[in-house]
């Protein structure tokens, strides 16, 4: 199969063959085109980019360190460190080489430090006693640990990895198990943007596919160390992930239909949840949340 | 041919005509897999040899 410059294909998507170079031209093309669309990134901004290391985090920070170097904008990177063993070590070996390589300025924050014991330290009473899975906790915690350690650095932009198979594995699961509401914060833009505790958090990668990112960092050299969280077999999103990708081989273009469809219906959504909300500070750590104590803060009082 | 299995770390010896009948043998859907042959990728429709080693890249991301 040929790409319509003559050349060998590497990649067949919607928009036909492409070869190499028009490969990685179109993601780098789709990205800049969303950064612009959806105004992810400013002039006067300061960009963290949570990474982790693994194949969309090293995406996500090449193209946009690229991004931000070109446009004269401020970017460091964040890792948080679960205490996950046999999974975060080697995809954090990565990336501290990776931001060697590029001269990107790097922090690691770990659960450790902010919440005094590992995710491996917590799982087992986390799911015996209170009968929370590990992503459960490792979710909550890793959110609040970016949001904290990015504002302390001063960061106006927290920039993830989240690409359209996330987002599209996000929706699902939200209407399968009926929480309607939580897809009012999904989209490029995410964040209580009119709440100036939490640091508005983008999705350069929106509509890129995983399948591209891996192929993007295969045809770049990018090192990945393929590893698998242990606990990642134990969330419903594998299963709704495994589902969507059988579908996706059969029906080529079901993902990209389902995050239009919630494109779609978001300003609806937005107006239809928005404000009814209303937010309150926590006790503990003066977050914004919902009760008088944030999510974080609870599971740490339980987990401790 | 061999075919080297990224996600498990395994390798498998089969026989497949293309790329597709390779994926479909081992369960695995395309929207999950990456095939590489001397570092080359392979779509699905490309024919195999029987000498070829073949690399499947995992496209999930692990968590
Ligand atoms: S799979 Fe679950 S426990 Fe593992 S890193 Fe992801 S969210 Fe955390
Ligand atoms: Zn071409
Ligand atoms: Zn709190």
């Amino acid at each position: 199969m040929e790409c319509a410059c003559g050349k060998k294909a590497v990649y067949k998507g919607q928009g036909g063959a492409l070869c190499q170079t028009h490969f990685l031209d179109s993601v780098e093309k789709k990205v800049e085109r969303t950064i612009h669309e959806y105004g992810l990134i400013k002039k006067g901004d300061t960009v963290c980019v949570a990474a982790s290391g693994g194949k969309d985090s090293l995406v996500v920070l090449f193209l946009v360190n690229n991004y931000c170097s070109s446009h004269d904008i401020p970017l460091f990177a964040l890792a948080v460190d679960e205490g996950i063993e046999g999974y975060r070590e080697h995809t954090l070996t990565d990336l501290k080489t990776f931001c060697e390589k590029g001269k990107i300025a790097l922090h690691v924050v770990s659960f450790k430090e902010s919440y005094g014991k590992t995710l491996d330290e917590i799982h087992e009473k986390a799911l015996k006693q209170f009968n929370k899975k590990p992503c459960t906790v490792c979710g909550v915690f890793r959110r609040t640990s970016l949001n904290r350690k990015a504002k302390e650095l001063g960061a106006t932009k927290l920039i993830t990895g989240h690409n359209l198979d996330d987002e599209s594995q996000s929706f699902l699961m939200n209407v399968l198990l009926g929480n309607m509401s939580h897809n009012a914060s999904l989209g490029p833009v995410t964040g209580l943007s009119d709440n100036e505790s939490f640091v508005p958090r983008v999705k350069p990668l929106y509509f890129v596919t995983e399948k591209e990112t891996r192929l993007y960092c295969f045809l770049k050299g990018f090192k990945i160390d393929f590893a698998e969280c242990p606990n990642v077999h134990l969330s419903f999103r594998s299963r709704v992930r495994d589902w969507l990708n059988q579908m996706e081989s059969e029906f080529p273009g079901v993902k990209n239909s389902v995050v239009n469809a919630f494109l779609s219906i978001l300003p609806d959504l937005k107006s239809k949840y928005k404000g009814k909300k209303e937010f309150k500070t926590c006790e503990r750590c003066g977050d914004p949340c919902s009760g008088d104590v944030c999510n974080a803060c609870k599971l740490e009082e339980q987990l401790s | 041919m061999k075919v080297y299995l990224e996600r498990t770390g395994k390798e498998v010896e089969l026989r497949a005509t293309d790329g597709r009948d390779l994926l479909k043998q081992l369960k695995i859907p395309e929207a999950e897999a990456i095939l590489v042959r001397n570092n080359e990728v392979v779509l699905p429709d490309e024919a195999l040899r029987e000498t070829d080693d073949i690399h499947i890249l995992s496209v999930v991301s692990g968590g």
